[in-house]
């Protein structure tokens, strides 16, 4: 996996390419898409997950990297 | 790395389950009602205090495990002593003191958790009381640097410690970083603080599940529109061997693009 970037870091980037999006914005969408992945892997993983439990675990960063860890070694190979 | 996130999601969803079978919240009446039950002897009072504030020992047993950063621990064992202090707690709670049970429940679970994390984390086995004074003495030499700006000598940390002198030399040398024998090193970094856990310790079991979480979790990541698809991708450094430009624009933007 690559260096994380910070929300800022994420904001400037998509500026960049016409994508005019603020910390609060970038933050919330990631924590959003997080939502739908828990939300998705507790599905097929038959677990019960209420929706502020998903809400708080999507928050949650160091869950986030769990769930982006292995994303970058499916693209590795 | 592939077994820490492996163990890493699977502690995670022990830690749900676990959440999800614990009973509801007491209510401040209901619990001193309980706690005083529980102090007369009623074994079926203790048990539903005890189920009841299994949320509170599951939480602070993922704090203190994520604190801890270890490897060589399971999330399922700290869960376990906590739960060992939480039985402390309600056996000895004492309701006429007016305080709340998570009030004085917090201390002994979190006391049973770091005691078993600081006992497992490393191989040596190093008593508790030393484990204690190294971190004390450490905090003692850095306040002494930031205050008069250079190292204290070991006589001058024996007396603002109030701890003899041999005591503290023990204490301070005590290792922190092991270098194991059968550790793979990387030639381009020799740091040798890193334990590296080989591909072959994995099972055929536990590799299978792995490959299984990493192909479900790239599906799930392909239900995602392309631009939350992309920020994530942005914000974590994973890179994509597909073209990049396919997350710059959202399908509604492509439509509209093509109308014009």
């Amino acid at each position: 996996m690559n260096k994380n970037k910070s929300l800022k870091e994420v904001s400037e980037e998509l500026s960049k390419i016409n994508i005019k999006l603020g910390v609060s914005g970038v933050r919330q969408t990631i924590n959003k898409s997080f939502e739908k992945i828990i939300k998705e892997y507790a599905d097929i993983h038959e677990q019960k997950l209420e929706a502020n439990q998903i809400k708080n675990l999507a928050k949650d960063t160091e869950i986030q990297k769990i769930f982006a860890e292995y994303l970058s070694q499916h693209v590795k190979r | 790395m592939k077994k820490d996130t492996r163990v890493s999601l699977k502690n995670l969803f022990i830690s749900i389950s676990d959440k999800n079978n614990s009973k509801k919240l007491l209510t401040r009446e209901s619990e001193q009602e309980l706690a005083y039950k529980v102090l007369s002897g009623d074994k079926a009072a203790r048990e539903l205090m005890i189920e009841s504030n299994y949320k509170l020992a599951h939480s602070i047993a993922f704090k203190c495990y994520k604190r801890s950063r270890t490897k060589k621990i399971d999330f399922e064992d700290v869960l376990q002593e906590s739960k060992t202090g939480l039985i402390k707690a309600v056996d000895r709670f004492n309701p006429s003191k007016g305080y709340k049970f998570s009030t004085y429940a917090t201390w002994w679970i979190k006391q049973s958790a770091q005691q078993f994390i600081s006992d497992n984390s490393s191989v040596i086995k190093i008593p508790n009381y030393s484990r204690i004074l190294n971190a004390k003495a450490k905090k003692v030499i850095e306040d002494y640097k930031l205050n008069f700006g250079h190292t204290p000598t070991l006589k001058e940390i024996s007396a603002l410690l109030d701890v003899p002198e041999e005591t503290i030399k023990t204490s301070v040398n005590i290792p922190t970083n092991y270098v194991y024998i059968d550790e793979e090193k990387d030639d381009d970094n020799h740091s040798g603080s890193v334990f590296t856990v080989q591909e072959t310790s994995m099972n055929p079991e536990e590799y299978l599940l792995h490959e299984e979480n990493i192909k479900s979790i790239a599906s799930i990541f392909n239900t995602l529109k392309p631009r939350e698809e992309m920020i994530i991708r942005l914000r974590y450094g994973i890179q994509t061997s597909e073209n990049q430009s396919r997350f710059l624009l959202t399908d509604e933007e492509i439509k509209q693009i093509e109308q014009k």
